[in-house]
This record gives C-alpha cells, sequence and structure tokens, in this order.
C-alpha cells in the first residue's frame, strides 16, 4: 500500500507544475484544461527524474528515491516562489445552451462511454499492449525498471547500444516514465502503461474541449474533443500503448498554448508551456524532434517579423526556450552519448535517386491521400465532414491569416511535408513502410487538424485576450 | 441599374437555410462519430469475446508461463540467443516473409526481459525452444551445448561448450 502512496510523487509534481502554468480559476474550461494536462506533465517529469537517476547515479532505489526528493523540493520551492498573487478570473458572460448543443452533449457522452468501454477491453486484453509498444516501448521499460546498482562488468549506460536492442535511438518518454512507476510500485504492474496510454487519449480530447471552450466556442469544444474519442484508429492505436496518441497530445497542445499566448496575461506561460510541450514531444519520438525543431523555428520567425528586432524576438521567446530546456538536456546527451546512430541512417540512409523516382512519388502520394483523406478510419471521411462543418460555421474576420495561425498550418504542413519525404526516402521496402507507419503516424496531426480547422469558427485572438 | 436590396423575406429565408445547413453538418459530424465509435466497440467486443472462447484470453499469457522462469537466471542485460526446431525467419525488411513467427519472437523478448535475445545460435548462452525433445537433443549434442536449466515443455537454457 506504501508503495502505492509513491505513485502520488509524480502527481504531486505535475499539480505544482499546473498551478504554476495555469493560474486562471473560474475560468469556463479552465480546470478540465489543467487536468488535462496532469497525466502528460506526470509523465514528462518522471521520466526525466528517472533518466537523471538511470545517467547519473548507480541506479539504485536509494538513489532514485533521492533524485524524487530533490525534484520535490524544487517544484515545492519554485510553487512557493511564484504562487499567483493575482488569479485570473473570467469575465466571460453566461453560455445559453441551444437545443442542438444539448444533442450534441448528449452524443458526445454516448461516445465517451463507447470509447471508454473499447479502451478497457482493448486494454485488459493486451496488457501490454501490442505491435510497437511491446516491441519497443513497453520493452524498454522492462529494460530500464531492472534493479540497481548491477555491479560486475555490467554497464547499464551501454544497453541502447547494443545490437540487440531494437531502434536503440529512440528517446525515452514513455519507456522511463513507465519503468520510474514500476520501480516506485516494487514490480511491473501493466496497468500503468495501459492508464499512461488512456490518459493521453483523454487529455488529447480534454485539450481540445477545454482550449474552444477557454474561448467561449461550446460547440466546436463539444465536437473537437468528441472527434478525437470517436476515431476508432485514435482508440486502438492508443490502446497498443503506441507512443502516436502521445505525440498528438504534445502536438496539439503546443498549438493550445501559443493560441493562448494571445493573451498578454497569460503570454509568459503560455509560451513556457509550449516550449514544455514541444520539449516532451521531442523527448519522445524522433518525429516530435522535428516537430519540435519547425514550431521553435517558425515562433522565432514570426516574433521577428512581429519585433522587426532579431534580438527582441529572442527575448521574447525565452520562456519557449525555459519549457524546452529541460527536455533538450537529456536528448541531447541522450543522443550524444548514449544513443546508436538512427535507424533509418544505419540501414543505408538517404539515396538521392529515390527522391526522383516517379513510382516512389506516386506510391507515396496514393497511401498518403487516402491516410489522410481518411484519418481517424471513421466511418464517414471524418477530416471532410470536419472541413465542412467548420468552413459553414467558419466567423468573420477569424484570426487563421494571423502569425500564429501560420505558425500552426506552417507546422503542420512542414511536418506532413517531411513525413512525405521520409517515405520517399525509406530504406526499407516502401509497401511494407507505409502498410506499418503511415495510418499511425496520422493520428499525430489528426487533433492538431481538428484544432486548426476549429479553430476556423471562432476569432480566437479577440477570445482568448478576453480571458483575464 | 443597380441592384435591387434582397427582401426581408428573402433575407429569412436565405438565413433559414444557412442555419438548416449548419445544422445539417452538425449532426452529420455527430453522427459519423457515434457510428464510428459504436463500430469499434462492436468490433473491440466480438475479438473480445472470441478471445474468451478460445481460451486465451489475456495475449502473453500462454508465452509468460512458458518462459517466464529464464528471465532471472542470468543478469540483466546479458545476450541470449535462440536455438529452436520451429520454424522462425529473422528480422526481415519485407512484407513477403512470415511476420507471425517475427511476432512469436517479440512475444518471447518481453518476456525474459531485461534478458536480451538475439536472433542467432552464436551467444555463449542460449534459449533453447524445442518442440520435439529427440530434435532438440540432436541440436544440443551438434552444437556441444550444456544444459543449464530444462524449465519443462521443450524450453531450455543452454551454454556454449567453447
Amino acid at each position: 500500500m506504501m508503495r502505492f502512496a509513491l505513485l502520488l510523487i509524480p502527481i504531486v509534481w505535475a499539480l505544482l507544475i499546473g498551478q504554476m502554468l495555469f493560474p486562471f480559476v473560474h475560468v469556463p474550461g479552465a480546470r478540465i484544461w489543467q487536468l488535462s494536462f496532469l497525466a502528460p506533465l506526470a509523465v514528462g517529469t518522471s521520466s526525466l527524474a528517472y533518466f537523471v537517476s538511470f545517467a547519473f547515479t548507480d541506479f539504485s532505489y536509494k538513489s532514485i528515491l533521492l533524485v524524487d526528493t530533490a525534484l520535490t523540493l524544487l517544484i515545492v520551492l519554485l510553487w512557493l516562489l511564484t504562487r499567483q498573487r493575482e488569479r485570473i478570473v473570467s469575465h466571460t458572460a453566461a453560455f445559453v445552451l441551444r437545443w442542438p448543443d444539448r444533442v450534441a452533449y448528449l452524443s458526445a457522452a454516448v461516445v465517451f462511454l463507447l470509447a471508454t468501454s473499447s479502451t478497457f477491453l482493448l486494454s485488459t486484453d493486451n496488457p501490454m499492449g501490442f505491435a510497437d509498444a511491446y516491441a519497443i516501448w513497453n520493452l524498454r521499460a522492462l529494460l530500464l525498471a531492472v534493479d540497481g546498482p548491477l555491479g560486475g562488468n555490467i554497464n547499464h549506460l551501454d544497453l541502447f547500444r547494443n545490437p540487440w536492442v531494437w531502434h536503440g535511438d529512440y528517446p525515452l518518454a514513455l519507456p522511463a516514465a513507465t519503468a520510474h512507476f514500476w520501480r516506485l510500485l516494487g514490480f511491473q504492474w501493466p496497468e500503468i502503461p495501459a492508464s499512461i496510454a488512456a490518459a493521453f487519449l483523454y487529455s488529447t480530447a480534454g485539450v481540445l474541449f477545454s482550449l474552444f471552450r477557454l474561448l467561449g466556442n461550446v460547440r466546436t469544444s463539444i465536437l473537437a474533443s468528441t472527434l478525437v474519442l470517436a476515431s476508432p484508429l485514435a482508440v486502438y492505436v492508443s490502446a497498443s500503448q503506441c507512443a502516436d496518441v502521445p505525440l498528438g497530445f504534445f502536438v496539439v497542445a503546443t498549438f493550445g498554448c501559443l493560441v493562448l499566448s494571445a493573451n498578454s496575461a497569460l503570454q509568459t506561460r503560455a509560451l513556457m508551456t509550449s516550449g514544455i510541450c514541444a520539449g516532451a514531444a521531442a523527448w519522445l519520438k524522433n518525429e516530435g524532434s522535428v516537430f519540435c525543431a519547425v514550431v521553435a523555428g517558425l515562433v522565432l520567425v514570426a516574433f521577428t517579423a512581429q519585433e522587426r528586432s532579431a534580438v527582441r524576438a529572442l527575448r521574447r521567446m525565452l520562456p519557449f526556450a525555459v519549457g524546452l530546456a529541460p527536455f533538450l538536456a537529456v536528448l541531447v546527451y541522450f543522443k550524444f552519448f548514449l544513443a546508436p546512430p538512427n535507424d533509418l541512417l544505419r540501414y543505408g540512409g538517404f539515396r538521392a535517386a529515390d527522391f526522383f523516382s516517379l513510382e516512389r512519388h506516386a506510391t507515396v502520394l496514393k497511401t498518403f491521400g487516402g491516410t489522410l483523406l481518411n484519418a481517424g478510419s471513421f466511418v464517414l471521411s471524418g477530416p471532410i465532414l470536419w472541413f465542412l462543418y467548420t468552413f459553414a460555421h467558419r466567423a468573420v474576420n477569424n484570426d487563421v491569416r494571423s502569425s500564429m495561425g501560420t505558425v500552426l498550418i506552417g507546422a503542420t504542413a512542414i511536418c506532413v511535408m517531411g513525413y512525405y519525404m521520409i517515405f520517399l526516402s525509406s530504406p526499407w521496402e516502401l509497401n511494407y513502410h507505409l502498410a506499418t507507419a503511415s495510418k499511425r503516424l496520422v493520428l499525430h496531426w489528426w487533433p492538431a487538424f481538428v484544432l486548426i480547422m476549429g479553430l476556423l469558427t471562432t476569432n480566437w485572438i479577440t477570445r482568448a485576450e478576453r480571458i483575464q | 441599374m443597380s441592384a435591387q436590396p434582397p427582401t426581408i423575406e428573402r433575407q429569412s429565408l436565405r438565413a433559414a437555410s444557412r442555419r438548416w445547413l449548419k445544422n445539417l453538418l452538425l449532426f452529420l459530424v455527430l453522427g459519423n462519430c457515434g457510428a464510428s465509435a459504436a463500430a469499434r466497440f462492436w468490433l473491440v467486443y466480438q475479438f473480445h469475446r472470441q478471445g474468451v472462447a478460445n481460451g486465451d484470453k489475456v495475449k502473453l499469457a500462454a508465452t509468460t508461463r512458458r518462459y517466464a522462469a529464464v528471465k532471472n537466471a542470468l543478469p540483466p542485460y546479458t545476450v541470449v540467443g535462440y536455438l529452436t526446431d520451429r520454424p522462425y525467419v529473422r528480422y526481415s525488411r519485407s512484407v513477403d516473409e512470415d511476420p507471425i513467427n517475427v511476432s512469436e519472437l517479440q512475444d518471447i523478448q518481453l518476456v525474459i526481459a531485461p534478458l536480451l535475445l538475439a536472433r542467432n545460435e552464436d551467444q555463449q548462452y542460449l534459449l533453447g525452444d524445442f518442440m520435439n525433445p529427440i530434435e532438440g537433443q540432436k541440436q544440443i549434442k551438434q552444437r556441444n551445448l550444456s544444459v543449464i536449466t530444462d524449465y519443462g515443455q521443450g524450453v531450455l537454457l543452454l551454454r556454449s561448450g567453447q
């Protein structure tokens, strides 16, 4: 029982960090916004703490508790120092629910129940997930969850360079967090990775719901969150415990925080949170590193264009960089000192001829087109229906063409193009690579697509400024 | 000639049809979500029932029963080779090869972690996995291996004689 109580440590970290980052209260949607970040923040911080124990201590249980205690003290100290004196209070007018909204709420509740039942059944039948989850993510968690100190001639730091560890260069956010929870518990409880996976699915829906609720758009908030929970592919991949749904969360949370940064009172904290989310994405998956670099670059360009001075732009970027820094530091250490070269480079690298092969372009385009149009694997095309809905409900003078809107659309377009180029030059057999990866990869961008299209329906800069 | 401004009736008709279209799209999105979630649930439920009927409700349960004892036999991160009389394929980049066998090896790796499973027979320690005991003994003799532990059901921990 005592060991179960130790699981509260990362949750307390997440609660305190959440309170520091999101000080608003009494704003409709604020509580759900805070709650949506609870599990991801707990996973992010506990993976960082565990990696520090792995890389810089003898990896014994005592060392892990020591690092956890030090981090707890640091977070409590920061919380005491930054405790918000003036709390942000809403001036948003009360919203009257019309009958279509009531129907939407009812449908969302039914979808929520169905998604929860599917997730529960899939998780109980496959306690350690399936596909990449047990071949890569949970396997690495098991490898990281060994009791130290190992002693003898075993150097645990050589683990990832061992050729029999698949994809040794993949970052460690999920495995390290899972292993941390297991070490705190004292046994490898399969419900831990299953709970983390489910938490990310609901957090993604929660972020979309609460963001649009914060922006005062109730109907879009219901639909956007429902579109995530109702997606058969999202539910399936989430229960498989692969890292794709968590990456989708960090992408959409980064974007959501950038949207909230339009509010002058929230700007610093929102930018810091978007830095944390972008950093966590990089620490989660290699695709997340690409996303992190693209979004950081685009935000810098947007700030430079607004400020007309690189120095002032860099100063505005500071909160983003502060949020990013811890994740970037461990990622750089892992990649340069512990991990082997990336698989794609190891297995033949990029061949220039592949970029000019019309046959490969046609194959990738065909699969990509089909996958994008059928993103989420709905009965009818989810993206097309959502596009039509948001276009019909588009707000007059919506702010999608603003500089931050351009950042969101630009980052999505560049990253999707990046995926296209990776497939084009894949050293693996192309059809095999596309068949095993393309559907899952679209899930990284499905919540972001729902968010960007949903923003069409609201004057979000004006609405975000109103949260004060 | 200047264009006539739309009459109030025409304006209200246009607003009503726009509202009707918006509600139609709202219910299309919601209906699509509901149908998709229900279809997924039905599929998951069918698989679950099928699993219960076949007696293999929880994935990995059989593999865990067969191989779990091996995991504590050697220090963590020891590389263990794999010797078997079962047909299996090495990890492949092609879709043409049978993926089921690769998946079985992944299951074994997950169960014996933190030992590392090498998909060859050139290691100091080997996991013997035999369906046919006579064939197993033949392979062990041929390769000059010694048995460290016999876990039953054809699962053996072996050491290379060299």
